[in-house]
């Protein structure tokens, strides 16, 4: 609870009077002093932030300053995009991470292993905007599979919903899955490692049936955590290819809204965002008890 | 007072002898393992060539802020190695100032991430109880949020520019080097030496700045790379938002945001910076997962 109230205050902006205003319009320090009063920012700092608080928690979260428009409608209106397309992101770069991981786990040291190390490191470096512009330039201005930018819900229309989805889902997810199959390898190493695996063995079981039942089901747990983590980290990432993409989520609300110092729809955005990621991971860790029942919560 | 603090350390100079011999001896293996380590080399000279481009900038490059109007959007040619974008600058030459950029902020960054972390981490770690409480939650609500959220929040509440975004990057690094030094000081303040030191007198002091530091300072060089090469990929995003560097300064961000419309045109404006900066971030890792084979070769049985 105290870090999601620090996370609060801390996304409390400095002086965004002078950003609504305009810094270099020559204004008067009367104007300022009228414009803070009107916005209620010439009361200490506490007692505009339980201001604030407060009407968040009604849902009011005031208006942008810049079309007018209730801040909380179009977050309600957003939030779902991008909800969308991480989860998107986060399958795809399953698909990715978990086979390559256990290949390169199962092949320690082999060719393969060397190959999905080096995919894993040159996907870490490459930032994800980047990447996806390589895939608008290669995929919609080339080869013309794939419409540029937009966003139609999956939802009304499969197809058209997911051949917009699919080049920001691979663009954040590409890169998250770097992170995740180093964390698949490892994890799938270690408990190779471990007695019970090798009473398998030893039981004469197929190492098909070792693999699939006995390790890669352990291994995955601390897995399962870490792609909560990532989940996160894409929300962050969603805000640049949410813009590079047009896709009409938070992060490119967000990223507008930084264009134009809305701060209203900064502080908002972000912090639905925020929360966003606090709660993914407490799910993760109420899944993690789950999976593995020796871990208990007080 | 002074002098007898001064006395016990002289003794403790003594005591540690022993311990320091076998120190310097891997220090001679340490540049024999790194000349051996292709990871390392690799990422030092990938990290090298920039710095000495962006070292050497005023001598090798042109002018990066220069127009020429008639020459727009050009190829790459013998003239321009990486073409020229939609005001006729010279790409190649931006890239090499804007190496300047992503390294200084790679630097102050990572600098403010150190100077504040590491502090926070020793003396939460070691004096544990309600400090380490407070200093750790306060981390926690900071690591809460994703590293580039967070760090676009704070530079749009700071405003654009270079030293803004450089600020966000360096707040944005603390928690993971305060965890870091936090878990080591843990560990080290366990040490036998430790107890040891404590034996002859030292003071806490002493301790941290002379055993504790010293100790657990490997992991955090590693760190100290791998948030560099974080450190330039969330520039890179702040710039392409519009909130780093401001233009005419060239950054990497800032020229992918400014070539992405002419995308299907002049592919050469998204190509080449997106380069720059993904073979500095692979090499600026390649460096920190070397310096950590080199550091502590333990780690590396650990982590296979």
């Amino acid at each position: 609870m105290s870090i999601i109230v620090f996370g609060l205050t801390f996304l409390i902006p400095g002086d965004p009077v002078v950003a609504i205003l305009g810094p270099d319009t020559a204004r008067t320090m009367e104007s300022l002093e009228v414009a803070r009063r009107e916005l209620g920012l010439d009361q200490p700092l506490p007692i505009q932030y339980f201001n604030w608080l407060g009407k968040a928690l009604q849902g009011d979260l005031g208006r942008s300053t810049r079309n007018k428009h209730p801040v909380s409608e179009s977050l309600a209106q957003r939030l779902p995009v991008s909800i969308e397309l991480a989860v998107v992101s986060i399958i795809i770069a399953a698909i990715i991470a978990v086979p390559l991981g256990i290949l390169a786990a199962i092949r320690v040291n082999s060719r393969w292993d060397l190959t999905a190390s080096l995919i894993s490191v040159v996907g870490l470096a490459i930032p994800n905007f980047w990447l996806g512009i390589l895939m608008i330039w290669l995929f919609a201005v080339q080869l013309k599979w794939l419409p540029a930018s937009g966003y139609t819900s999956v939802f009304e229309d499969p197809i058209a919903g997911l051949r917009h989805m699919i080049m920001p889902a691979l663009a954040l997810g590409g890169g998250a899955s770097a992170g995740l199959m180093r964390h698949v390898r490892s994890s799938l190493l270690e408990v190779l490692r471990d007695d019970y695996i090798r009473t398998a063995r030893a039981k004469g079981l197929q190492e098909r049936r070792v693999l699939l039942r006995h390790a890669l089901k352990n291994s995955l747990i601390p897995v399962v955590t870490v792609m909560g983590l990532t989940l996160g980290g894409l929300m962050g990432g969603s805000l640049i290819v949410e813009s590079i993409f047009l896709v009409p989520g938070v992060g490119s609300l967000l990223v507008t809204a930084i264009f134009h110092r809305d701060f209203p729809v900064i502080q908002a955005g972000a912090m639905v965002l925020a929360l966003f990621v606090i709660l993914i991971n407490l799910g993760v860790d109420l899944l993690y008890a789950f999976l593995d029942p020796r871990i208990r919560y007080e | 007072m002074p002098s007898s603090t001064r006395e016990s350390a002289t003794n403790k100079t003594d005591v540690a002898a022993s311990a320091v011999a076998p120190v310097s001896q891997a220090r001679t293996g340490l540049w024999h393992r790194a000349r051996r380590n292709h990871q390392m080399l690799i990422g030092m000279a990938c990290v090298g060539t920039f710095a000495l481009l962006a070292l050497l900038a005023p001598v090798i490059a042109k002018d990066p802020t220069a127009l020429d109007l008639m020459n727009d959007l050009l190829p790459p040619s013998t003239s321009a190695p990486f073409g020229t974008d939609e005001l006729g600058r010279d790409q190649f030459s931006r890239i090499v100032y804007g190496g300047r950029v992503s390294l200084q902020v790679a630097m102050l960054a990572v600098g403010i991430g150190l100077v504040f972390g590491v502090p926070v981490g020793l003396i939460a770690g070691f004096y544990g109880e309600r400090i380490d409480n407070l200093t750790m939650r306060i981390m926690d609500g900071l690591q809460a949020f994703p590293a580039v959220l967070l760090a676009i929040v704070i530079a749009s509440v700071l405003g654009s520019g270079l030293t803004n975004a450089m600020i966000a990057i360096g707040i944005v690094s603390i928690p993971g080097f305060a965890r870091l030094m936090r878990g080591q000081t843990l560990q080290i303040k366990e040490t036998d030496y430790v107890l040891s030191a404590r034996a002859v007198g030292a003071s806490n002091r002493h301790i941290i700045l002379r055993h504790i530091l010293p100790n657990g300072v490997a992991p955090i060089i590693v760190a100290a790379a791998v948030s560099s090469a974080g450190a330039i990929l969330t520039e890179a995003s702040l710039s392409f938002v519009g909130l780093g560097a401001r233009p005419p300064t060239p950054s990497w961000g800032g020229m992918l945001q400014t070539g992405y419309p002419y995308l299907g045109t002049a592919i050469w404006l998204s190509l080449f910076p997106g380069l720059a900066i993904a073979v500095t971030t692979l090499g600026l890792n390649f460096l920190g997962d070397g310096l950590r084979d080199v550091l502590d070769p333990k780690l590396r049985r650990g982590y296979n």
